[in-house]
């Protein structure tokens, strides 16, 4: 494989990944990839839509979100309670909050959810391949635009 | 004594006008007096009593000839009988034509379709037998009512006819009506239109055909009906068809993914044992290789190998329920349902749950199948039971319009408002990490409710516990 290293690290050390992925493997599988394409920052776990959108929108009794802090999602759709697209439709509902950049990243390569993710606001929409070259490929082009992209600060609730 | 060929020739004249007089009366009693008729019926009684007069007096020899007398009954006997054969005539195309007018009244009264006419003003002023039944009324009920009154689109109705009658609009074109039938039921027909116009081309009125398509009508309601539920059945077989690839896609990545993480870690045990100087950093990493990052790539790959079986098995199961043959009978409820809580007794002691079962009415249904949906939905309810409060479970009926609603009442975890139509989906699972199961239990149950003709309906709140109602035929 030819990525090699990223020489422009823009994605702030400061910024968390949020990886909203039901299934442990692959959130294993994501973090470990990204890690090995050189993005070191924090990476967070969460394994259905309720527990993304308490922590966004600061609810709930876990983790929450910090004021002033980047903040970027990888979103799967099918998960338990709710799922990936709702997250995204309140994100991108929320004027605050929908400054945040989503990577749909799912094994749904159905064109009707695509296209929805895409008029509801996602940044990127990556099927995730069974093929692990193909999967690893995806995950290293997401740790790429991790590198490069302006992450915005997003603010806390008045 | 022969009697003079004249006489012979008179006798014939008389009779010829007492047949004309016949006629004359005869035709006076079908139609009115008319005035020609009136005279003609003067002069032949004036001439007759001329020719009795006539005959009496030679007959009897009393005196000769009267000569004046003689000659007036010579000049009108040619017409007399010119005119008993014109009577004859008349009678004989009278007759054919009632008897063709009365078939045609029978053919416009028997028709397979209803007949009406109407005048200038939209009244009835003609109905046959056929529209008269079709709509239970009789002929004296709506002759002389405007059309429109029968009719369920009234308003359109009448604007419809008015507009043909004033020439606005050509008639001719076949219009779907509603029909208000005497009893109060309603009729679809089609109606056909024609102008009625007299000799100067004005329009008199309007004769309508009506077609009963009621059968056509439930036919394409049918037809819909039939569309509908294939569309649903599509629509779900699509939703199984998509999560069921994309549920046995997502083991298969971790099984690629983990196996390749699994020749990474390989390479490094190589690599660690190719090292000569063995320091401390090739030892952890030899120890990490083995102790940790093996043995969890193998623990993910045998998940997932097993989590495609179960789904696989599970859409087997599903598949098979939808061609098992169903045995219908009357089923006792009450033995069904302590079946299932004496087969799911070890479930119920462990959640430590009080499961009461009220008295339940009888419905109709395949025993072992209605086992396996009282057995799922219990289970549900004993699965996702509040760990604050003793689980309490209640299984109770109500009749309902010929079917029995049962339900499940549990005072458990409860479901959000969003996940109520989900937890109904295949595989889905409402806390996968924390509750083992294939996510099949409630679709088995609506996949089995489906065939019986009945349906599951859930009330919940969460917090608070959930209604599973489970609606059956009733014997």
């Amino acid at each position: 494989m030819k990525w090699g290293q990223v020489e422009r690290k823009r994605m702030n050390k400061e910024g968390v990944i949020l990886i909203a992925e039901d299934d442990e493997g692959h959130f294993e599988l994501i973090k470990r990839t990204l890690q090995r394409a050189g993005v070191c920052n924090e990476i967070l776990r969460f394994a259905d839509g309720q527990e993304t959108l308490d922590f966004l929108f600061i609810k709930g009794d876990g983790l929450k979100r910090e004021p002033n802090r980047e903040y970027l999602l990888l979103l799967d759709i099918r998960m338990p309670k709710i799922d990936g697209i709702e997250v995204l439709e309140k994100i991108k509902q929320d004027p605050n909050l929908k400054k945040i950049p989503v990577v749909m990243l799912t094994t749904t390569d159905d064109p009707v959810t695509i296209e929805r993710c895409h008029d509801l606001g996602c940044s990127v929409y990556i099927v995730k391949p069974v093929e692990y070259e193909d999967f690893t490929d995806a995950v290293h082009k997401i740790g790429l635009f991790l590198s490069v992209v302006e992450i915005p600060q997003v603010s806390g609730f008045k | 004594m022969h009697p003079h060929p004249v006489v012979i020739f008179d006798i014939i004249t008389f009779l010829a006008c007492l047949t004309a007089l016949v006629f004359l009366c005869k035709s006076s009693i079908h139609a009115k007096q008319h005035r020609t008729q009136l005279l003609f019926s003067g002069l032949l009684v004036f001439t007759l009593l001329c020719y009795s007069f006539c005959l009496i007096l030679e007959w009897s020899r009393v005196t000769s000839r009267l000569d004046i007398l003689e000659n007036f009954i010579g000049v009108l006997a040619p017409m007399w009988w010119a005119f008993v054969f014109y009577a004859f005539l008349k009678e004989i195309t009278e007759k054919n034509l009632r008897e063709s007018e009365a078939r045609l009244y029978e053919l416009f009264d028997e028709a397979p379709i209803g007949y009406h006419e109407l005048d200038t003003e939209g009244r009835i002023t003609h109905i046959n037998k056929t529209e008269l039944k079709m709509l239970g009324y009789k002929y004296e009920e709506m002759l002389g009512r405007p059309v429109w009154e029968f009719v369920i689109e009234e308003e359109t109705s009448r604007q419809a006819v008015i507009d043909k009658l004033s020439g606005a609009i050509p008639p001719g074109q076949a219009l779907e009506r509603t029909l208000r039938q005497k009893n109060g039921n309603t009729l679809p027909v089609l109606c056909e239109d024609r102008l009625l116009h007299d000799d100067f081309g004005n329009i008199t009125g309007i004769r309508s055909t009506i077609q009963n398509i009621s059968k056509r009508k439930q036919a394409e309601y049918d037809r819909e009906q039939l569309m509908e539920t294939l569309a649903s059945k599509n629509k779900e077989l699509e939703s199984i068809l998509y999560v069921t690839s994309h549920d046995l896609r997502a083991p298969l990545v971790n099984i690629q993914g983990f196996s390749h993480e699994l020749s990474l870690s390989c390479e490094q045990v190589r690599s660690a044992l190719r090292d000569r100087k063995k320091s401390a950093d090739t030892d952890e990493k030899l120890q990490t290789a083995l102790n940790k990052d093996i043995p969890e790539a193998l623990g993910f790959i045998t998940n997932s190998a097993s989590r495609m079986e179960s789904l696989l098995s599970g859409l087997l199961r599903l598949s098979r329920l939808g061609t098992a043959a169903l045995n219908i009978e009357s089923l006792d409820m009450n033995t069904l349902l302590a079946d299932v809580t004496k087969s799911t007794e070890y479930q119920i002691k462990q959640a430590g749950a009080t499961v009461k079962v009220e008295p339940l009415p009888p419905c109709r249904g395949d025993s072992s199948q209605i086992n396996q949906v009282f057995t799922n939905i219990l289970n549900n309810a004993l699965k996702y039971l509040d760990d604050t409060r003793p689980g309490m479970i209640r299984v109770y009926a109500k009749a309902e319009y010929g079917r029995n609603v049962y339900c499940v009442e549990d005072n458990g975890v409860g479901i959000a408002p969003d996940h109520k139509e989900k937890i109904f989906e295949i595989f889905y699972r409402l806390e996968p990490d924390k509750k083992h199961g294939e996510g099949l239990g409630l679709t088995i149950v609506k996949h089995i409710l489906e065939r019986h003709n009945g349906n599951i309906r859930v009330e919940s709140k969460p917090g608070v516990g959930s209604k599973f109602f489970i609606s059956l035929p009733s014997v």
